[in-house]
């Protein structure tokens, strides 16, 4: 028969139940018949079943029977009183809002739901003041912008007004956290330039130590704009100087002036793996090669159509543009590549961009581009989406290319503030509305864990997740977004966490410890991450069932929550 | 120059694949199908038998506007399986294949003009020479054309490398007749060319010259003509949905693989990785987790977390007591085609109804070192063909199966100065199958070359498509392509592509 039959989630117009299946040995798959006031009303495979045929303020029974597959069926388990809030009761989330605590509305439990949450959860957080930011603010946040809070990070910004923790993002240095595992690859410190895994370690290993985490998210924002893939004949070299060439428009401390111009500028004359890449270095006089004048349009900074779904562009202003581009070459064989100008193989003829003539260089054709009509919409609508789930309305649009057409200037900075500050990023706080991208994800798991970056553990994860720095699929980056999740990356996700755990010390066997004490120790030891209240219900229950009988059923009891806590459903979304 | 260039926009996959469909229009399969059978439908306990000893659906993830209940979904299968119907294989070579350089003039002022405009890259009639294949002549195209030796059997006398399979073997006499299976199509396309990968891919998925996308060619005639309860009627292998059959209103699906691993923990060895690897299954905990209710109905990124998390565990549980598939022989081992052609001809074999399967497979954008990366790739693609011809024999499918393939665009006549080509007008398409007229289906104009450097277009692709519906699958051509399009012209005078 079945067992603890409780309501999970209870609202005016569903209500969630779920049991244990208590199945007997023998019994085969079993199927569970769900009964409403002595009613059939349908059957479940698994022991969860949602009735959405409820009405508000209502009082209902429940019952569940098992029937195995030789339609034995067990006794109905004892009926469970539920009763529906009232529709008016059934809050939806309070609008986006920069100040307060907007976790949304949570669930109404039903008689007897034990509380099982840990405490101190983000979307309980102490309720900030006027100016002060709650600490599921600063989660959000340090997702969003980086790869997810440590407990010092919160400690430090929780409180705070949003302004500071927008400065500090935008204006401190990119020094990073000493450590005491640093990188190794088959016992030996990593070079990035001894093997691939190496190179994407290094990287992973600064994000993992970065103080301000936003100069490394931005740069990864960049390389997934600019992408650039590893290959024969783009070497490490090249792809390291790449990366810092990137970095060097996400380091706002550094650089506080830094424009999409100067990075489209370098991109497109300075830069030897993007020039190997696109064939940029074989665009000769004599003998045009389109590649990157295409890209240049369709993918770094207009879009094939505008809003209104005109042609940004024609064949011809490819042509006329690889025209302008010409004459930077490079020696591809060189171990470290550098791009010249050899005036000779450039193109110095009248070419015809946009309908204007003229003997245009590679920097007056970029120019051209900037100043194009639909690229401050293109290049400010790309940023939004990397850190911001709604969708961009038309006064936000129009407000952001302001800011970064002013003054013609294109500085990224300022754009960054308004997309950190925006009241939008904070929607949804009680159930975060956005899938973290596998590198997010991973580095997140390595801080949240305290793991070391160790051989090929966590570059092979990356790969069946789907996200290999250095490697994107094509010129168009990764998609991203829902297609980030599917049958092969959830099981890579939750695999992470199963061998981050293999490189750690051994957690501590507690006897005596009880189910709701373990709960509480994991969540801690996972970096205290968002967990919905039926996963928190659900691991509760988990834990309390799990045999504790020896050494190694506890510590296996420990493992296991913090892998279903961070390799599960709730731990892809921030 | 000799450098084999990684080429760049469209190698890999994900350009021409709908991602982001809702994911509640997301069915584990595996769950609802192998788990769900009533009881007491002893009459098609075959079909479900099937379905349990291939495993087949254990992976589909199902796209359409409305969840299906598998009861639906077996009944149409079922009814399928008891009248098959005529299938056809699309196989999309992502790039923008090199049409020239596969099927290259035959002999005349074109082959000169052809030598002339690609001094490094052009194919040399007859035998391998240094450093550069050959090609042998294409029968019944009166001279105009030839076979690149890549595509050619080794007893054909090309470099294919298999003595049983070749484009030769499929051609034939090239008349048409028993024996005469594959259909070439030279410089087919639209006009005026889009060069952009992405813009053209969506018009040639798309079958009409529109953006933004909205429904595939093929997703059209299966909203007119399909299924409303079979979502294995039109199969994208591989992870997402072809833009091809992206339907407006009937069910369609992905099949990746044919197993799963599921979630497991380990059982103790934790600070050593060289621990006992022994696992303990997760899968039931994972399964509720992956249960629960999602509060905000707008958020589409957790509902799509939980159902991929349940997607797993269903497939895990559906598969993991059943045998690995019963896949064919005579593969090449060489490339990533022949494993998706394999499980085409398993599915096709499982008799599910399925009308429509593509496939995509990239790495043809040659903007250098063409010879280095096209020759392999096109070794693998006749031997696959082949291959798979005999395959879909041996399972007894042959007869109701047609494949044809397609690329983007074509490539400029001239090679550019890194030994490859850059993007042009003008592809090559095949079709090939034991209904398929083999030989020249539609008109070589010769290298008569345009302002912009491209191969004259004889044809226009949507004529192909309009023959593959009206002649083959069944239904209106107007109705899916919007409009009626030239009949293809044969060389031998006729028309039309299939017998």
């Amino acid at each position: 028969m079945p067992r603890s039959l409780r309501a999970l989630k209870v609202a005016s117009g569903s209500v969630t139940l779920a049991w244990r299946p208590a199945p007997r040995r023998g019994a085969g798959k079993i199927q569970f018949e769900v009964f409403r006031d002595g009613r059939q009303i349908g059957s479940a495979h698994q022991a969860l079943f949602t009735d959405t045929h409820v009405k508000p303020a209502t009082v209902y029974r429940y019952a569940v029977m098992a029937v195995d597959v030789h339609h034995h069926r067990s006794r109905r388990t004892h009926a469970l009183q539920v009763r529906t809030p009232a529709a008016a009761a059934a809050a939806v989330p309070p609008p986006p809002s920069g100040a307060g605590n907007v976790a949304g509305a949570p669930a109404v439990p039903a008689a007897g739901i034990p509380d099982a949450g840990p405490t101190g959860t983000p979307g309980a957080g102490p309720p900030p003041g006027a100016s002060g930011i709650s600490q599921a603010m600063v989660d959000r946040l340090f997702w969003r912008a980086g790869f997810g809070p440590t407990d010092a990070e919160r400690a430090t910004w929780t409180g705070r007004p949003l302004a500071e923790l927008i400065d500090f993002l935008l204006g401190s240095p990119n020094t990073l956290q000493p450590t005491a595992q640093p990188p190794s690859n088959m016992g030996h410190p990593i070079d990035p330039l001894n093997s691939d895994p190496e190179l994407v370690m290094e990287w992973l290993d600064r994000m993992q130590r970065s103080n301000n985490p936003l100069v490394e998210r931005l740069t990864f924002f960049w390389h997934r704009h600019w992408a650039v893939a590893r290959s024969a004949q783009i070497s490490a070299a090249s792809l390291l100087a790449y990366r810092n060439r990137l970095g060097r428009y996400a380091d706002f401390a550094a650089n506080p002036d830094a424009s999409f111009r100067g990075l489209a500028r370098e991109m497109t004359t300075q830069d030897a793996a993007m020039s190997i890449y696109l064939n940029g270095y074989q665009n000769k006089k004599a003998a045009p090669n389109e590649n990157y004048a295409r890209e240049f349009q369709e993918l770094f900074c207009l879009g094939v159509t505008d809003a209104a779904g005109n042609p940004n562009y024609t064949q011809s202003d490819v042509h006329q543009m690889a025209r302008a581009f010409t004459g930077y070459t490079l020696d591809p064989a060189a171990p470290d590549p550098v791009v010249t100008f050899n005036p000779a193989l450039h193109d110095t003829g009248i070419k015809t961009i946009y309908g204007q003539s003229g003997d245009f260089d590679a920097n007056g054709a970029v120019e051209l581009v900037l100043s194009h009509p639909s690229h401050a919409p293109f290049l400010v609508s790309a940023l939004w989406k990397e850190f911001i789930h709604a969708p961009l309305d038309a006064a936000t649009l129009a407000d952001l290319v302001a800011t970064y057409t002013a003054g013609g200037q294109l500085l990224i900075a300022p754009v960054m503030r308004k997309i950190l500050s925006h009241p939008a990023i904070f929607e949804s706080l009680g159930e975060p509305n956005m899938l973290k991208p596998p590198v997010v994800f991973c580095v997140g798991v390595l801080r949240q864990l305290g793991a070391p970056l160790k051989d090929t553990w966590q570059t092979a994860a990356l790969t069946s997740m789907q996200q290999l720095p250095y490697f994107p699929p094509n010129v168009a980056g990764w998609e991203g977004g829902l297609s980030w999740m599917n049958t092969t990356t959830s099981q890579a996700r939750f695999d992470l966490i199963v061998r981050c755990q293999s490189l750690l010390p051994p957690v501590a066997d507690v006897p005596g410890e009880s189910a709701q004490q373990a709960v509480d120790r994991a969540y801690a030891g996972a970096g205290s991450p968002w967990l919905s209240d039926g996963t928190r219900l659900l691991l509760a229950e988990y834990a309390a069932q799990a045999p504790t009988t020896t050494a190694a059923q506890r510590l296996e009891r420990q493992y296991a929550l913090q892998a279903f806590m961070l390799g599960g459903p709730d731990g892809q979304v921030m | 120059m000799s450098e084999n260039f990684r080429c760049i926009s469209c190698e890999e996959i994900e350009l021409a694949n709908v991602h982001d469909a809702l994911p509640s229009q997301l069915m584990p399969i595996p769950h609802e199908a192998l788990a769900g059978f009533p009881q007491g439908r002893d009459g098609r306990a075959l079909t479900r038998r099937r379905l349990l000893q291939y495993g087949a659906a254990g992976v589909a993830s199902v796209y359409g506007p409305r969840l299906l209940k598998w009861e639906s979904v077996w009944e149409s299968a079922a009814a399928a399986a008891s009248a098959p119907d005529r299938v056809l294989v699309v196989i999309y070579l992502a790039g923008g294949q090199d049409g020239l350089n596969v099927v290259p003039p035959g002999g005349g002022t074109d082959y000169s003009t052809y030598v002339a405009k690609r001094p490094v890259i052009h194919r040399g009639q007859g035998a391998t020479v240094a450093g550069r294949v050959g090609s042998q002549p294409m029968p019944g195209s009166g001279g105009l054309l030839s076979f690149a030796n890549p595509v050619v059997s080794s007893a054909g006398g090309g470099d294919n490398g298999d003595a049983n399979f070749g484009f030769e073997r499929l051609y034939g006499d090239g008349l048409g007749g028993p024996g005469s299976n594959l259909a070439v199509m030279p410089a087919t396309d639209y006009l005026p060319a889009n060069l952009s990968h992405f813009t053209s891919s969506d018009y040639w998925f798309g079958g009409r010259l529109v953006e933004p996308f909205t429904t595939g060619w093929l997703g059209r005639w299966l909203d007119l003509y399909g299924s409303p309860s079979n979502p294995l009627q039109g199969i994208s292998l591989g992870s997402s949905l072809s833009k091809t059959i992206r339907t407006a209103a009937v069910p369609v699906c992905t099949i990746s693989s044919l197993a799963a691993l599921g979630f497991a923990l380990r059982r103790g060895g934790y600070g050593s990785p060289g621990g006992d690897p022994a696992a303990v299954d997760a899968n039931a905990v994972v399964s509720q987790l992956a249960g629960l209710p999602v509060g905000d109905g707008a958020n589409t990124h957790l509902l799509r977390s939980r159902a991929s998390y349940a997607q797993a565990v269903d497939i895990y549980n559906q598969t993991s007591s059943l045998g690995p598939p019963v896949l064919g022989g005579g593969y090449p081992t060489t490339g990533s085609l022949s494993p998706q052609l394999k499980l085409a001809a398993f599915l096709l074999g499982a008799n599910l109804g399925t009308r429509v399967i593509t496939i995509h497979w990239g790495g043809f954008d040659t903007h250098g070192g063409q010879i280095a990366s096209q020759d392999p790739q096109l070794k693998e693609l006749s031997r696959a063909l082949g291959a798979f011809q005999a395959d879909l024999a041996a399972r007894g499918v042959a007869d109701r199966v047609s494949t044809l393939l397609f690329s983007e665009f074509g490539r400029r006549v001239a090679e550019n100065a890194s030994a490859g080509t850059d993007h042009g007008a003008g592809g090559l398409m095949l079709a090939a199958g034991p209904h398929v007229r083999g030989g020249l289906a539609a008109p070589f104009t010769g290298l008569q070359v345009d302002q912009q450097g491209d191969v004259a277009v004889g044809t226009d692709f949507r004529s192909v498509y309009q023959s593959v519906i009206g002649e083959w699958l069944g239904g209106d051509p107007a109705a899916v392509l919007g409009g009626s399009f030239p009949p293809l012209q044969r060389y031998d005078g006729t028309s039309g592509l299939f017998a």
